[in-house]
């Protein structure tokens, strides 16, 4: 076989290569002659540019905006310094229904609620930035976003437990995110609270003693987040997480009946 | 009993917001450089520009809504993550984000066996079959798409299988011997002719969308 034959074999394996067509053997060939071929790097450059006119040949498809807000979710929750751009649109303020339609078209939802809620936590990350009508200023409004990005992050790792939290109606109202003693609250449709109220969730043990985790108002409507909470390390064992609404700002020592919300560890 | 309120003081991401940033006017090579500096803007221009392109390629490779979704929002994370790894001197960023869609896409059907099986040789080859286009279709676009399937058209009917069964169906070539019932050689030597001859016919077309790309450095070689 001359050198001219030889060479061909590698161009025929260049591409294949930018194919993405190559059967792993021939991939390892091609990979290990390419490190010294400026031949096959030129060629598989023009074949890349071929290949991506390629790329348009099938009808255009219009991506489903959630599409754009999972990126948007995956860049707030990458841990990476990220600016935005100053929204300039008049968006409306993250209503329930556009999460909730969001949420029912995610494959998230296959896996049942609690990733659909998770989901539903990303997808305020992504939309917290750009939404001017959310936060009456942008100060708060970026605040609101970190606060969202903290919760996603903890929604990421394998070590949190996230527990639905269920409305008399049997409709998630929120989600714990419990890691170790530290706990997170999604807030999905609670009521908003007066100022002489204060929501206070609880832990309740296998043997039913409950004790309170952490109190919160709810100020809005839509999705929000409470985090900083942290279980007593005389709360052990928890079976199951209640919410009840109190009187004052702080929890009393056992909660008041009627109980707004509960979830099963 | 007082307990703490939380405060929500913590954040995995600090996130702060530019002012006035303006995109439309700056070619690829200008966001992408925005983007490593961190400007989330930037890669959210790129996805205006390219996201159907690469959702459309990632949709009629795994014909799966969801993984295509899921192929297409890694792609640009990856962006997120390492636009460094752009190399403008090989060529237009629009190519290196389009191999990278084909690439996910295809490693994700072929994890998918279920969804190849459903697939036919058919299926694959049906890119050069003209929809009516869409009303809100960029002008750019739907002429580009009208003569990639013209010049698809214009292959061997055997170099033109080689290449979308690849291309569009994800298959290897090996694969492709078998489906065809070809030896492996000839589709090794098919599909090279087939490039090459793409290649010549679509000499000259910009791959940037709407112009907001320089011309790609390769064809002043």
């Amino acid at each position: 076989m001359t050198r001219h034959d030889e060479h061909v074999r590698f161009e025929e394996l260049a591409a294949g290569h930018a194919l993405h067509a190559l059967e792993p053997e021939d991939e390892q060939l091609f990979r290990a002659h390419l490190a010294g071929c400026a031949r096959c790097e030129r060629a598989l450059d023009e074949h890349a540019g071929a290949l991506a006119h390629l790329a348009y040949a099938p009808d255009a498809a219009e991506p489903p905006p959630s599409l754009l807000e999972g990126i948007r979710a995956g860049v707030l929750a990458s841990g990476r310094e990220a600016s935005f751009p100053s929204p300039v649109v008049e968006e409306q303020p993250v209503q329930l229904d556009d999460v909730r339609r969001w949420r029912d078209a995610s494959r998230l939802r296959r896996a049942g609620t609690l990733t659909g809620i998770a989901a539903a936590a990303a997808l305020v990350v992504g939309l917290g930035v750009w939404n001017i009508g959310l936060q009456q200023d942008r100060d708060a409004q970026v605040e609101f976003s970190a606060r969202m990005a903290a919760a996603v992050s903890q929604l990421l790792d394998e070590e949190t437990e996230t527990v639905p939290l269920r409305g008399e109606s049997g409709e998630v109202v929120a989600v714990a995110l419990v890691r170790g003693d530290e706990m997170s609250l999604v807030l999905d449709g609670l009521p908003v609270n007066d100022a002489a109220t204060t929501y206070v969730v609880w832990g309740e043990s296998s043997l039913g003693d409950k004790r309170a985790v952490g109190a919160f108002d709810v100020t809005t409507d839509g999705l929000d987040v409470r985090d900083g909470m942290r279980l007593q390390a005389s709360v052990t064992d928890v079976t199951r997480y209640l919410v009840t609404m109190e009187q004052g700002d702080s929890a009393p020592a056992i909660p008041t009946l009627p109980v707004l919300a509960a979830g099963t560890v | 009993m007082t307990l703490p309120r939380p405060t929500g003081a913590t954040a995995a991401a600090p996130v702060a917001v530019s002012r006035g940033a303006d995109y439309e006017g700056q070619d690829d090579r200008a966001l992408v450089a925005r983007v490593t500096e961190g400007d989330g803007g930037a890669l959210e221009a790129l996805y205006a520009r390219y996201g159907r392109a690469c959702y459309g390629l990632a949709r009629r490779i795994l014909i799966d809504e969801q993984l295509a979704q899921d192929a297409v929002q890694e792609v640009f994370l990856t962006v997120w993550r390492d636009a460094s790894r752009f190399d403008a001197s090989r060529g237009a960023f629009s190519t290196w984000l389009l191999s990278m869609t084909h690439h996910k896409a295809v490693d994700s059907v072929r994890r998918e066996e279920n969804l190849r099986k459903r697939r036919t040789t058919d299926e694959a080859l049906e890119v050069t079959e003209s929809d009516a286009p869409r009303v809100d279709d960029a002008v750019w676009s739907l002429l580009r798409r009208e003569r990639v399937r013209e010049v698809l058209k214009t292959l061997p009917g055997p170099q033109r299988e080689a290449l979308t069964l690849a291309y569009f169906g994800g298959y290897t070539q090996r694969e492709i011997a078998g489906l065809t019932s070809t030896p492996l050689g000839t589709v090794k030597t098919r599909m090279l002719a087939g490039m090459r001859r793409m290649k010549e016919s679509l000499d000259g077309m910009s791959n940037a969308a709407g112009g907001q790309e320089p011309p790609d450095p390769r064809s002043a070689r």
